[in-house]
């Protein structure tokens, strides 16, 4: 393989090609990553830190019309989503019309909390993005001594012979 | 006595697809499933593996026996899907974008398999082989050690809770079946995945195509003996190193077609059977370490898949115990591959006779005609 | 050729017409084969025993995955979804539920959405597993134990304790969140922590080669690190000559990763239990007697039942009690009573397991521990179930 000399137009031509090629790949795997970014949003029933909106009672919230989730205070369930727009529902246990509102989720979010019931009450900063740090165990959970448990004494049913 | 010798040559040249199809045929009454369990496991299996075993055509038919450093596309492929799911990118944008990422890791990958394997001549299998185990280590230690300490990692649902490293299993939900998905033909009770399929036949398109080629047609020189095509001017070490890229490309691809329809991904050990099993289904389907065709990957990934889909029940039932069923699998599945192997060694040497019987022959009869000139 | 065929024909009309169905439904279980994880396997078969095998008309259906399961999760996969395949499956349980279990779970709920699915032991991080749509998951409290496991080393008198393990365990959120804990727990209760990395028993060595090493290796961990030495093991069939090396030169072993009587025990001692199989009284006590006579008393532990039998046996029970109406799929209780038939006497402890970066608390998983046996003269129950367990370990989770 002894270096050929090659005709500078053929050089150039390539050199562009080349370019050509590398700019044609950041820009789809830009065109990918913006239309296929995912988000978790954590759909959370539980009180407004400061008490101003309270959990709801069998609430149930579907999102893009997908099958709803059922939520009692103090639940927070996980959904994920595909694309920056999406649309909510919320259903409320006392009949009234549901909630219907568009949700725009910021391009460069992994994980946004949306509380049902701020947005009910129609407070501002329903959705926030959520960063993740130590949290507290669900208040009803006790540690150590809440589900010990003593086998009774039955027989095995099943001894080998 | 020509039809004799004839039938006897079509049973040894394919001995290893006969016995696989009778054993099959066997264990299916046994294993209890039902054909329509078993048609659509065979579909699904096909969309899955397919892509994984065309990507070793190439190399053989580059004379570079079966390419057992596509274990390092694989994991290229494999970072691509982690990267995908770190930035949270979903769906079939998350595959063309894990594909996009795994593309330059897999050529370099490519690059220095090829280099390798052209110090090597000769025992390419046993190298590529031991390659994937060394790479191996290094992509342990990027994924579990660099990663979050060195490369940032933005989404904690895959980095360990200790700050770095990848966890153990990955879920692959955002990307999970989005192919198949895409456009899946519901037919009778089946599931066709046709796009995955028609990913399968776009691949098999650029195989026979590019066999077309000069570049093709140089592989094939190269396949055929190395010092003639040298003399003959074909870049015989370039050549074959583009042989090994495009199969370790093809083996990223392959891979993430293979893990979105899994579903998830056991991070450390995904790619661990890739080169094993693809190389079994093209020697089911009656490849050979020198020659394969397409027909012989589909026929492979058939074959092999629904032997392991009936066996380790029809072994279960056979011997009535549930560990047995499992073992009854390996034995069957490995014997038969151990079995093809041997015998292709047979068949070599017995074409190794018969070329020699009809050179001489043909010597006879054309030296006349070559004294003459 | 032609010979094989015609036997395995023959083979499978006999085996076809052998096989007819009487009872109302079946339940699949999946464990691992005897060289895996002994214990699961038997735990399937006394469920065998008490139902009988969907073969033979009973209700029973024992399936068992790769021992190279990390590699070959196409098969294992396949091989749970082929439980659904049978119109009378109602449940399948898998213990344990290694790396592709949620996948399985997934397919065979989107096949067949009626088919309860119990897991046990998952190897998949906790989010992943909950996520599939299993009803009910059952793992051993990594983090109680965590901090139970370090407090009943220093109640042994333990100085120091050694963690062996390997970089895939490490990779496991859940072993990983425990050895953190441990590390605290031990800075808190003034014992000397230090890990000590051993290979892993599914890379190249092997068990053999992973075993070999632990025999050469813990003598010189005692000389390095002294015989009040507590020592902790990730890894299942490393704990056999981890066992029988600490009996010959010394050092405190207070339970195994998933503790059993027949983890390490019987190997590591040479015992012959053949005659106690499924009476986990009977074998402890013979375990018992064989560590006192090495000169273990007081230093050796275990749980007094099976963990791996009893998730194995209780979990086909549970689902069982659930089919036939007896038991509500979501209740913490019935849970108990269904694995409690299995080890009566046993004090246990549980909760729903909460994960620590989202606050999100799983409907679906349960942590479970028993009470820490010492054998010795007499025994000792350590009631690390009613120990109180300071909240900060549940919130440990990376340094």
């Amino acid at each position: 393989m002894s270096e050929k000399k090659v005709d500078p137009k053929i050089a150039a031509r390539r050199l562009l090609v080349r370019g050509g090629l590398v700019v044609a790949y950041v820009f789809l795997v830009g065109l990918f990553f913006v239309t296929g970014k995912g988000h978790t949003v954590l759909v959370d029933n539980k009180d407004a830190a400061d008490g101003s909106a309270v959990g709801i009672n069998g609430a149930l919230v579907s999102i893009d019309g997908r099958e709803a989730l059922e939520q009692y205070p103090g639940d927070r369930d996980i959904v994920l989503l595909k694309g920056q727009r999406h649309r909510v529902r919320i259903q409320l246990p006392s009949g009234e019309p549901p909630i219907e509102m568009s949700l725009a989720l910021p391009l460069n979010t992994d994980m946004l909390l949306l509380s049902i019931p701020k947005l009910v009450a129609k407070q501002a900063g329903y959705l926030e993005e959520f960063v993740q740090r130590d949290q507290p165990r669900p208040a009803d959970e006790k540690v150590g001594d809440n589900n010990a448990f003593t086998s009774p004494d039955a027989p095995v049913t099943t001894p080998a012979p | 006595m020509s039809g004799k010798k004839s039938l006897g040559r079509f049973l040894t040249e394919n001995a290893v697809v006969i016995l696989f199809l009778l054993i099959t045929i066997a264990a299916i009454p046994s294993s209890g499933l039902s054909i329509q369990y078993i048609l659509q496991e065979m579909i699904t299996r096909l969309g899955r593996n397919t892509f994984l075993v065309l990507a070793l055509i190439l190399p053989i038919y580059a004379g570079m026996g079966l390419n057992f450093g596509m274990t390092l596309g694989a994991m290229s492929g494999q970072l691509g899907l982690i990267l995908a799911i770190n930035f949270n990118v979903g769906g079939v944008e998350g595959l063309a974008f894990a594909a996009l990422l795994g593309t330059p890791v897999s050529v370099l990958m490519g690059y220095i398999c090829g280099s390798v394997l052209n110090k090597a001549k000769g025992r390419e299998m046993v190298t590529g082989y031991m390659l994937a185990f060394f790479i191996n280590g290094i992509y342990q230690l990027v994924i579990l050690y660099m990663m979050g300490a060195i490369f940032p990692i933005r989404s904690p649902a895959i980095l360990l809770s200790r700050g770095y490293g990848i966890r153990n299993t990955l879920n692959l939900e955002g990307v999970r079946q989005s192919l198949d998905n895409l456009l899946m033909l519901r037919l009778g009770g089946y599931a066709l995945p046709l796009a995955t399929f028609i990913v399968i036949a776009v691949l098999c398109a650029f195989v026979i195509w590019f066999k077309k080629t000069k570049l093709g047609q140089d592989m094939r020189a190269v396949g055929h003996d190395m010092t003639v095509a040298e003399s003959a001017g074909v870049p015989v070490d370039r050549t074959r190193i583009i042989a090994i890229i495009i199969s370790t490309v093809l083996a990223c691809y392959g891979q993430i077609i293979f893990l979105q329809n899994m579903g998830n991904m056991a991070t450390y050990n995904a790619h661990d059977q890739t080169s094993f099993f693809a190389v079994a289904a093209i020697l089911v389907g009656g490849a050979s370490v020198k020659k394969a065709s397409i027909p012989n990957v589909f026929i492979g990934v058939i074959l092999l898949h629904v032997l392991f889909v009936v066996t380790p029940r029809a072994g279960q039932n056979l011997f009535g115990s549930a560990m047995i069923g499992e073992y009854f699998r390996q034995f069957i599945g490995y014997g038969v591959i151990a079995l093809s192997l041997v015998l292709y060694a047979w068949r070599a040497r017995k074409d190794a006779l018969r070329a020699r019987e009809g050179l001489r022959r043909a010597s006879i009869a054309a030296a006349p005609e070559g004294a003459a000139k | 050729m032609k010979r094989i065929a015609m036997i395995f024909v023959a083979l499978a009309i006999v085996a076809a017409s052998s096989s007819f169905a009487q009872a109302k439904y079946h339940i699949g279980i999946v464990t691992g084969t005897v060289s895996q994880s002994e214990d699961d396997l038997r735990g399937a078969e006394a469920l065998i025993k008490a139902y009988g095998d969907v073969k033979s008309g009973g209700m029973i259906q024992h399936i068992t995955y790769p021992d190279d399961f990390m590699s070959q999760q196409e098969t294992f996969i396949s091989s749970v979804v082929s439980l659904a395949d049978d119109k009378l499956m109602k449940a399948i349980v898998i213990n344990q539920a290694i790396p592709g279990s949620t996948e399985a779970f997934k397919r065979v709920k989107a096949k067949r959405p009626d088919i309860l699915l119990l897991a046990g032991e998952p190897h998949e991080d906790p989010l992943v597993i909950q996520s599939s749509g299993a009803d009910m998951i059952l793992s051993n409290d990594f983090v109680s134990r965590g901090y139970t496991i370090i407090w009943a080393a220093k109640q042994l008198g333990a100085k120091k304790f050694v963690h062996i393990s390997f970089p895939r365990h490490m990779s496991y959120e859940t072993l990983s969140r425990r050895n953190e804990i441990f590390k605290v727990a031990c800075a808190d209760l003034g014992l000397e922590y230090a890990f000590e990395t051993a290979p892993d028993p599914t890379s190249d060595v092997g068990m053999p080669g992973a075993q070999q090493f632990i025999m050469e290796k813990t003598p010189q961990w005692i000389e390095k690190y002294g015989k009040n030495t507590a020592f902790f093991c990730t890894n299942d069939g490393e704990t056999e000559p981890l066992l029988r090396q600490l009996l010959a030169y010394g050092g405190i072993f207070i339970e195994a990763d998933l503790p059993s009587p027949l983890m390490g025990y019987p190997g590591a001692l040479g015992i012959d239990l053949k005659a106690e199989m499924g009476n986990f009284p009977a074998i402890l006590k013979k375990v018992e007697a064989a560590v006192i006579a090495k000169g273990g008393a007081g230093r050796f532990g275990t749980w007094a039942f099976s963990y791996g039998f009893t998730v194995s046996a209780g979990l086909g029970e549970f689902a069982k009690n659930v089919l036939d109406g007896k038991a509500k799929k979501d209740s913490l209780k019935d849970l108990f009573t269904a694995l409690g038939k299995y080890t009566p006497g046993a004090k246990w402890n549980g909760a729903y397991y909460t994960d620590a970066n989202t606050g999100v608390r799983a409907k679906n998983q349960v942590l479970v521990y028993m009470d820490t046996y010492i054998m010795g003269k007499p025994g000792k129950f350590l009631p690390t179930t009613t120990l109180k367990i300071p909240d900060k370990y549940f919130l440990i989770k990376n340094k």
